[in-house]
C-alpha cells in the first residue's frame, strides 16, 4: 500500500536506502518528521548536506574531519611516536572515549576480506607505510603501531598482514588484547575467546 | 521446530546494529541462511563461532520453506584454525568454502558432500598434504557427489587434446569443436591422478602454480557448463594481490 503523497513516498524511499533501515522504520521516521516543526526538519536537512559539503578525510590519518589535517594530527599534546590503526572513524571515537590513549591514529577504511574481494590495495595501507617512512626521515620516528582491529577472520588477516609489512621497518607492532569482557563470566565464554584470553594473560607483580 | 545440526560457516553479513546473517552448510538441512540476533553485542557467546571456516554445532528455530532461519545457540565442534602467517593455507581454506557455497543449492542436504568438505578442511587445518592440491582434490571428488562426475574419456587415438567441458571428455584437438578448450598433457595426467589415486597419496602431489591455474580453469568451466553461470570466486585473487602488494 502506497501513500497518496509523492513527497512522503520519496522520503520513505530515500530513508530506506540507509543501512539497517527497512521500509517500516523509514515510514515511522517520516511520520515523526511530518509532526515536527519546519525548523527542526530544516536543521536535519542542513546537517545532512553539511556532511557532504564540510566533512572531508584527513590527509594524514584518513579520519573524518572539518579541517585538514584533523585536530588530532595537528595537536602538539599528542604522542607522535605512537599510531593506533583502526578500521573505521567510529573506532577512533571508541578509543577516544577511554581518555587514556594519547597517540595518533590511522584509519584503514576497511579490513582485508578475501570473501568480499577486498585486498590491501583498497585500504590505506600504502599510506600508513609512507607515513611511517616519512616520520623516520623527519627525525621523529614512529616507535609503535597498535593494531586495534576487530577479532574477526578479517581483522586477524589484516593484523597479521600489517605485522608482516611493518616488522621489517623496525617499528614495534602490537595488537589490542582479546579475552573476557569486564563483567563477563568464564563459564559462559566460548573456547576461542578463553584460549586467546589465556594466551594474552599478564603477570601480576 | 527446534532442530540441531552440525555445520560449516560459509560467510557472514552484518545486519542492523547487533545482528548477523550467517550462511551455513549444514549436515541436516544443506545450505541455509540464519539470523543470529545479538551476535555482534560485546560479550556475545555466539560471535566467535560465526566466523567463516568455523565448524560448529547449531540449534535452530527451523521452519521448512522459510528463507531465513533463526539461530538459538551454537558452539565449536573443533577450534578455529590458527593459520596466522600461513597465507596460502588460509586462502585455500577460503577458496574451498567459496566453491562449496557455489556448487550447493539452498536447502538440499548432502551428507556425503558435507563429510568430504569436512575432511578437506580438516586436512588444511592440520597441514596434511599440499594446500592448493586439496582445493582441486576437493572439487574433483565433490563433482560425483553432486551428480556431475568427471570421467575424462578420450575420443580419438592421439593428442594434442582439447577438453569439452559440457561432456567432460577429451577430444583430439584437430577434431574438437570451436568451444573445446586446449588442455596440456600435464593437466590431463594431474586430473587423472587427482580423480583416481588414493587420497592419502594424491594429497601430497605438488602442482606448479601455472598447472594449478590451468586445472582450476578447466574444472571451473566444467562446473559452469553444468550448473550455469556462477559468481566469481574472489579469495584466491585477493591472496595473490596480498602476495604481490608493493608498499612503495
Amino acid at each position: 500500500m502506497r501513500y497518496t503523497s509523492e513527497a512522503v513516498e520519496r522520503a520513505i524511499l530515500e530513508l530506506s536506502r540507509l543501512p539497517s533501515i527497512g521500509r517500516k522504520t523509514a515510514q515511522r521516521l517520516v511520520m515523526y518528521l511530518l509532526k515536527r516543526p519546519r525548523e527542526d526538519v530544516a536543521r536535519l536537512a542542513e546537517a545532512l548536506l553539511a556532511l557532504k559539503d564540510a566533512v572531508r578525510f584527513c590527509r594524514i590519518c584518513y579520519n573524518v574531519t572539518d579541517e585538514d589535517p584533523c585536530p588530532i594530527c595537528t595537536s602538539p599534546r599528542r604522542d607522535r611516536s605512537l599510531i593506533c590503526v583502526v578500521e573505521e572513524p567510529n573506532d577512533v571515537l571508541a578509543i577516544e572515549r577511554t581518555h587514556e590513549y594519547r597517540g595518533l591514529y590511522h584509519v584503514l577504511g576497511g579490513l582485508i576480506s578475501p570473501l568480499a574481494g577486498v585486498g590491501p590495495d583498497e585500504l590505506k595501507i600504502r599510506e600508513l607505510i609512507a607515513r611511517i617512512q616519512e616520520s623516520a626521515s623527519r627525525g621523529e620516528p614512529v616507535q609503535e603501531v597498535i593494531l586495534a582491529l576487530n577479532p574477526t577472520t578479517e581483522g586477524d588477516a589484516t593484523a597479521y598482514y600489517l605485522a608482516r609489512l611493518l616488522n621489517p621497518m623496525g617499528v614495534r607492532v602490537s595488537r589490542i588484547a582479546r579475552g573476557i569482557p569486564i563483567g563477563g563470566e568464564l563459564e559462559f565464554a566460548d573456547e576461542a575467546t578463553l584460549l586467546r584470553a589465556l594466551e594474552g594473560r599478564v603477570t601480576l607483580s | 521446530m527446534i532442530s540441531k545440526t552440525d555445520a560449516l560457516v560459509l560467510r557472514a553479513l552484518d545486519y542492523g546494529e547487533t545482528s548477523r546473517i550467517v550462511t551455513l552448510y549444514s549436515r541436516r538441512f544443506g545450505k541455509l541462511a540464519v539470523m543470529a540476533r545479538g551476535a555482534r553485542r560485546p560479550g556475545s557467546r555466539i560471535a566467535a563461532c560465526l566466523q567463516p571456516l568455523a565448524y560448529i554445532d547449531v540449534v535452530l528455530y527451523y521452519r521448512a520453506g522459510r528463507e531465513l532461519q533463526y539461530l538459538s545457540e551454537c558452539a565449536f565442534v573443533r577450534p578455529m584454525p590458527r593459520w596466522e602467517e600461513d597465507w596460502e593455507r588460509r586462502a585455500c581454506g577460503l577458496l574451498l568454502l567459496e566453491w562449496l557455497d557455489r556448487i550447493t543449492p539452498s536447502g538440499e542436504p548432502n551428507a556425503a558432500l558435507f563429510n568430504w568438505a569436512l575432511r578437506a578442511l580438516q586436512s588444511l587445518y592440520e597441514g596434511t598434504g599440499q594446500a592448493r592440491t586439496w582445493v582441486l582434490l576437493f572439487l574433483l571428488r565433490a563433482l560425483p557427489l553432486i551428480g556431475y562426475g568427471l570421467r575424462l574419456e578420450r575420443e580419438g587415438t592421439s593428442g594434442p587434446w582439447a577438453f569439452e567441458e559440457t561432456e567432460g571428455r577429451l577430444v583430439a584437438r584437430r577434431k574438437a569443436g570451436a568451444r573445446a578448450r586446449p588442455i596440456s598433457d600435464g593437466a590431463i595426467a594431474a586430473l587423472e591422478h587427482l580423480i583416481e589415486a588414493p587420497v592419502e597419496r594424491v594429497q601430497h602431489l605438488v602442482i606448479p602454480v601455472r598447472l594449478w591455474d590451468e586445472l582450476m580453469e578447466h574444472v571451473g568451466a566444467f562446473l559452469q557448463a553444468h550448473l550455469g553461470p556462477l559468481p566469481p570466486v574472489r579469495s584466491w585473487e585477493v591472496f595473490q594481490r596480498m602476495v604481490l602488494f608493493k608498499a612503495g
